[in-house]
């Protein structure tokens, strides 16, 4: 197997580190993909599966590039300068990157709230018509009111109890006030950008493939997942949603592995590529 | 409109445990779980992230929305506590 190639690359807001995954030498190359990760704590937890979905799909033909957005891994900044806008501007680059260097327009391949950002990228115009999406996050404001109640949560450990409410953190944030939550310094621009994302369809069309993971013993479709494929299809794009069995391993106390989403995935890719 | 009934709260118990198994990664201690096993301060696992995490969980399961005022330190205090905020929930 090829080991990675760490690279750094001069992006908009600073340099951009980013991990190539290339495919076996004399493996016929079928693409690139461009992963974008999923947003705080839930970048360290899914990890491990997106190092080994990246071994798999290389190991079939594909590119695969793995930046850290700025404020976050290796990629310069503090996470606090970071904004919404910044990191569209961070895709944008390894887009280009990437679709330079490999010869084709990537799919893209987004985790959680990456896939926010994702929709983001292609309607400010980025080529890419192919999307593969992990366990979406169908809207910043709720993803953004689920990350502030960390802060409750944290009130709840201590003795005598805390009484900060989501909504008197939102106020600060819209004040123009900085949080820190969990250890992350939460910037206004950063949690008002996530806070008005959407995954709406962008007008120009193509194919969506999503995987959604469950641990209930019959596993079903999210309702957000199922509203946003009818929104998504008649907006005139070709929208394949699953669900496979197994841990929510973006936010499980120990990092858990899922099978059935690499086999899931790679089947996906294989979709993707013969449309 | 709830999608299922629950009939007995035994099922709320045992459903709040698997949430909790899925996300503390208990393994063989689930088991053993009843509904007067203590949580909040008893299980190291459980911190403020594991907290919302139980929460996310569950209203994604259940479909149900937490408020913030609902978040306290008693709702965690045992398994039973839990289920019978679900069932409340869900009631």
């Amino acid at each position: 197997m090829v080991a990675p190639e760490a690279l750094f690359v001069d992006g908009p807001n600073g340099r951009l580190f980013a991990l190539l995954q290339r495919p076996p030498r004399g493996m016929p190359v079928r693409g690139a993909v461009l992963h974008v990760p999923a947003f705080a704590e839930e970048m360290n937890k899914t990890r491990r599966m997106t190092a080994l979905m990246t071994k798999a799909l290389s190991d079939q033909g594909w590119w695969v590039l793995r930046p850290d957005l700025s404020g976050s891994g290796d990629s310069a900044g503090e996470f606090s300068g970071t904004t919404w806008k910044g990191w569209i501007d961070d895709l944008e680059c390894m887009d280009r990157w990437i679709a330079d260097t490999s010869g084709s327009e990537p799919v893209i391949w987004a985790t959680r709230a990456g896939c926010l950002l994702a929709t983001a990228l292609i309607e400010r115009g980025a080529a890419s018509r192919k999307l593969m999406f992990w366990q979406p996050v169908a809207s910043g404001k709720l993803h953004l009111q689920q990350f502030l109640r960390l802060k409750v949560a944290g009130g709840l450990m201590q003795e005598g109890g805390g009484t900060v409410s989501t909504a008197a953190l939102l106020k600060q944030l819209q004040g123009g006030q900085a949080i820190e939550i969990a250890g992350y310094e939460l910037s206004p621009a950063l949690a008002l950008g996530l806070e008005r994302a959407e995954l709406r369809p962008p007008a120009c069309g193509g194919q969506v493939a999503c995987i959604e993971v469950s641990g209930a013993d019959a596993p079903a479709l999210s309702i957000p997942l199922q509203k946003a494929k009818e929104a998504w299809r008649s907006a005139g794009w070709s929208f394949q949603a699953s669900v496979v069995h197994g841990p929510a391993f973006w936010q499980t106390q120990e990092i858990e592995e899922v099978p059935a989403l690499l086999d899931a995935t790679g089947q996906a890719f294989a979709s993707l590529e013969a449309e | 409109m709830r999608a299922f009934v629950w009939r007995r709260s035994v099922d709320t118990a045992r459903e709040v445990v698997k949430v909790l198994d899925e996300v503390l990664g208990l393994g063989e201690r689930a088991g053993r779980f009843t509904t007067s096993t203590p949580l909040l301060g008893d299980i190291p696992e459980l911190d403020s992230m594991a907290v919302v995490s139980v929460l996310t969980l569950l209203e994604e399961r259940f479909g149900f929305v937490v408020d913030d005022d609902e978040m306290s330190g008693e709702v965690f205090s045992t398994v039973g506590s839990l289920a019978a905020f679900v069932e409340a929930k869900l009631a």
